[in-house]
């Protein structure tokens, strides 16, 4: 393995950032002990080596002493690869690929550089992962939710965010597929009253109605389901967890909205509440999104970040699938085909890059483009040999959703140098580190998730 | 309720053919009459012989609502389950022959070579259910056992002369009706399992047709050893055995504390309208009974009130991996060994039978079309794509799928032409092809006096019978024509086999 092109990364960066802003790691030690600093190695045995504002020489701590770090977060811009390579080991690393032969595949990365990787070390590529088509990003103006609209007097709009002073109400349309994603940040004074419609017909007048809102109230946050037939309103899901719980006096809300499945999925502040499941007999079919403010004049509230994307879990789903047999390669499309045979290669072409796969059932190789292509798995024989198991080690993350893991690693202002089992020395930039995890000796598990 | 036939002749017999199994004839009115089916005459009568009367007797075809052939047993089983899945739900058994844009031709061992038009062809399977074929049915009632919380070991017999289906004795649990080819839960109670004991493999599809009325709770035992607690002693538990079997019946609807004592160490499965939960169920050495919720993954079920759905769960029992389908649909998948602490031991299932009990008040519930295969082991989770505008092969191997459009076969080999080029696979490679949607005729509804031969160990075919003797029938399909169908591998004549399930709950069936 030869990671080709980091100095270029890094010195992108240094040109375009300057030096890494001061960042401050959190070590977590065991029970509810913790330290800040800033990592500077951990050594083959296992020994944390840590600059500390608290001592004068770096603190050392013995193996075993620290469960996990946190690097501080890095700051957004890096453009993210569309493909995760799965390791043999299961480790996973954002990648853009490049070319695949019979013995190498070749991939770069923004925080490793181009990495060669043994087709042997290989066990899946899952192409599009960070690719969600946007729908619809704003709000863009207080005209767009607000036209035509009774209710809207109280709306105001500045920096790409509506903010109500009273009572108001505010309603866009926009042509959803059956699944999506409908995300967007709620923002409060004193206390929240918010009212959020979506998969609304927006028909002017009319009491029986098939739609889906969230509520979200000093009591808690529901979504439920109105209904033009009976029962009106039935419940989808219910949470308790009131505005205590965000201190900010913000949240982040995420509806994956599965109308074909009749599920409801909803994540706050980026993680997952909960799922339901809607009761009713079909589901609603409208494109309507109304925003209704219910607090009082002086109590003011915002709406941010509002967010449409195609819901599309094509890739997850088929990563999911049962292997196979694991002699022969197997290729999934975005179509849900799904082939077995041999993967001859990965280059690149004018349309985009193409994969050529030998399948079982045709005399001709395929010919398929990255975009048609979901999923590959690669095949493993025995000659392959045992996957390489390091004792007494680490899980390193990566954002874009990559995990490796190391043995020993030093750490500079700017990389990361770690090794890795199946690639071998390898320098990865500090600031795609987002982590670092304790493996049990001997226990190939996290010890803290 | 079952009523007998009055007439003179009748109260004399007692036993008929001791050795060899008799037919039982039953009439839409609730009557029945064992015998021999002699065929159907040219009038549109079937001839009916018993040892009691001196000729043949006939009967009015409309009034008929089945004929079960041999017990259910036949002849001649047909040796191959290749088949083909018509529109209008016949499922004709055979090897494909050929295949085009207008036709696909099967040579079948029951009918000789059917011409059959494609739009009618939902779904050609040359290797159905990815594995063997272990049962299919139920077309005989003795291969099953009813059980119930009080009567763990099986329900008592029904006494002579009493009514056998009356269900709503306050102080008797209920009891499944077996009727045609179906298990019927008629009864206003719950908590009666129907068990087929020693008939799933460790690495099973178990698949049925599920039809029910009113709000749906039931529950399937799978991969049980109908272990059973210890009888206790008198007084041991503050009751004598009468006190206890009356608790037994008091259990609450979907009570899910009744399923160990039904199904023992076992996977169960609760399939309610809008939720489903699986169980793993188990009885400790010392008769403890337990039951524990097996972590889901997947989306829950949308079935209203009053429906019909195909059941499939794929379990392997050893690996502790348990997929459920819908309709053809990926449903739920439950992994036992998920989350990291892979304990097999630990593992519900621990036998070979499977069962059905209905957990809730006046809900009446049809289990019928019940399959048992071997499974290879895979997901399929190529099971969920649409196809409405592509054919689907689907491969043996379980994983593998093709969309596009099936051109032809020839030279044993069959063609298909897909976005990324011309495919070309052995039929030993092919598990199923589904046909788009969009190219398929609409189903009709069944003429009112549509016969559907019911084949063993699958298949069936249906039309208009025209004559017949003990051993054929001809019959005109609307499908394929005049047909001359061999009874050998027949175990059912169904005469009043609607399409629609509904028909199948007259209080009288």
């Amino acid at each position: 393995m030869r990671n080709s092109n980091l100095p270029l990364y890094a010195g992108l960066l240094v040109l375009t950032a300057g030096a890494p802003a001061s960042r401050a790691d959190e070590l977590s030690l065991a029970g509810d002990a913790r330290l800040t600093g800033k990592i500077r190695s951990i050594n083959p045995d296992g020994v944390v080596e840590l600059e500390s504002k608290l001592s004068p020489e770096p603190v050392l701590l013995k193996p075993d002493a620290v469960r996990k770090i946190s690097f501080e977060a890095p700051a957004d811009g890096v453009k993210l690869p569309e493909g995760l390579v799965e390791f043999a080991n299961g480790d996973l690393l954002a990648a853009r690929v490049v070319n695949l032969d019979g013995k190498t595949l070749k991939v770069g990365n923004p925080d490793t550089g181009d990495l060669e990787i043994p087709r042997t070390a290989l066990k899946s590529i899952q192409f599009g992962v960070h690719r969600q088509k946007a729908i619809y990003s704003g709000p863009v103006s207080l005209e767009e939710w607000t036209k035509d609209v009774e209710g809207a007097k109280n709306w105001r709009f500045s920096k790409d965010r509506l903010t109500a002073n009273g009572p108001a109400v505010a309603i866009h349309k926009v042509d959803v597929p059956e699944r999506f994603v409908f995300k967007f940040t709620l923002k409060w004074k004193t206390s929240p009253s918010f009212t959020v419609y979506f998969a609304d017909p927006l028909t002017p007048n009319s009491e029986k109605v098939d739609r889906y809102f969230l509520q979200f109230s000093p009591s808690g946050i529901e979504v439920k389901r109105e209904s033009s037939g009976t029962p009106k309103i039935q419940n989808v899901i219910l949470l308790t967890r009131g505005p205590d719980e965000f201190p900010s006096n913000q949240v982040d809300v995420e509806l994956r909205v599965d109308r074909k499945a009749s599920k409801i999925h909803l994540y706050l502040n980026g993680e997952p509440e909960a799922s339901g499941v809607d009761p009713a007999e079909d589901t609603p079919e409208g494109s309507g999104f109304v925003f209704v403010s219910s607090s009082p004049t002086g109590s003011t509230q915002e709406i941010s970040d509002i967010r449409i994307l195609d819901f599309d879990d094509t890739r997850a789903r088929h990563h999911s699938e049962e292997r196979g047999d694991p002699k022969v390669d197997s290729v999934i499309s975005r179509d849900d085909d799904r082939w077995s045979g041999h993967l001859a290669g990965i280059h690149p072409h004018n349309d985009g890059t193409v994969l050529t796969f030998m399948s079982d059932f045709q005399e001709e190789p395929l010919e398929l483009l990255e975009s048609d292509v979901s999923t590959i798995f690669f095949s493993r024989s025995a000659d392959d040999g045992e996957t390489p198991v390091e004792q007494d080690s680490w899980i390193l993350k990566l954002r874009g959703g990559g995990s490796l893991h190391v043995g020993a690693c030093t750490f500079s202002e700017v990389t990361v140098s770690a090794s890795h089992p199946l690639l071998g020395a390898m320098e990865i930039r500090r600031e795609g580190v987002i982590g670092m995890v304790r493996l049990k000796p001997g226990n190939d598990q996290e010890d803290d998730k | 309720m079952i009523r007998y036939l009055t007439i003179p002749w009748m109260l004399a017999a007692s036993v008929l053919m001791a050795d060899e199994p008799s037919d039982l004839l039953r009439f839409t009115n609730g009557d029945q009459l064992h015998g021999t089916f002699q065929g159907i005459s040219e009038r549109q009568q079937l001839m009916w012989q018993r040892d009691d009367v001196a000729a043949p007797v006939d009967f009015k075809l409309e009034q008929i609502r089945h004929v079960v052939l041999r017990e259910g047993r036949p002849v001649k089983p047909l040796a191959d389950i290749s088949h083909v899945a018509l529109v209008n739900g016949d499922r004709i058994p055979g090897k494909i022959l050929e295949l085009d844009d207008q036709t696909i031709t099967m040579d079948t061992a029951f009918a000789g070579v059917l011409r059959i038009p494609r739009d009618q062809v939902a779904m050609f399977a040359p290797n159905p259910l990815g594995g063997r074929l272990r049962y299919h049915g139920p077309f005989i009632e003795d291969e099953w056992k009813m059980a119930h919380a009080a009567f763990p070991e099986g329900m008592p017999d029904v006494e002579e002369g009493a009514e056998s289906d009356e269900n709503d004795e306050p102080d008797q649990p209920g009891r499944w009706t077996f009727s045609g080819s179906g298990w019927y839960w008629k009864s206003k109670s719950y908590g009666t399992a129907i068990i087929r004991e020693n008939a799933l493999p460790d690495r099973a599809i178990l698949r049925f047709d599920l039809a029910w009325r009113n709000r749906l709770s039931v529950a399937i035992g799978f991969h049980s050893d109908l272990a059973h607690p210890p009888e206790k002693e008198d007084g041991e538990d503050g009751g004598d055995k009468p006190v206890r079997n009356r608790r037994a019946l008091g259990f609450v609807p979907g009570d899910s504390a009744i399923l160990p004592k039904l199904f023992g160490n076992s996977y169960v499965l609760q399939i309610f309208s809008m939720q489903m939960i699986l169980y793993r169920t188990s009885v400790a050495d010392d008769g403890t009974p337990t039951v524990e919720r097996v972590q889901i993954n997947g989306s829950g079920p949308r079935l209203g009130d009053t429906g019909k759905v195909t059941v499939e769960i794929r379990s392997n029992r050893t690996a502790g991996v348990i997929s459920l389908f819908m309709n053809g649909d990926f449903v739920a998948q439950w992994d036992e060994s998920a989350g990291g602490d892979y304990d097999p031991s630990r593992f519900g299932g621990k036998g070979n039978s499977f069962g059905f009990v209905v957990q809730t008040e006046s809900s009446p519930v049809k289990i019928s079309d019940i399959m048992v295969a071997e499974w290879n082991g895979m997901p399929d989770s190529a099971r969920s794509m649409e196809t409405e505008d592509q054919d689907i092969a689907l491969l043996t191997n379980g994983t593998d799928r093709f969309s596009g459009k099936v051109e032809s076969f020839r030279d044993g080999k069959i063609q298909l032409s897909g976005k990324y080029g011309q495919f070309v696979f052995g039929l030993d490679d092919v598990a199923e092809i589904r046909f788009a949607r969009n190219s398929l005729a609409k189903e009709t509804e069944a003429p009112a006096d549509n016969l559907v031969v019911q084949l063993s160990p699958l298949g069936q075919i249906s039309g208009r019978p025209v004559s017949g003797d003990a051993k054929s029938i001809r019959m005109v399909s609307p499908v394929c024509g005049s047909i001359d169908t061999s009874l050998e591998s027949a175990v059912m004549l169904d005469f009043h086999g609607s399409n629609n399930f509904i028909d199948d709950w007259d209080a009288e069936f």
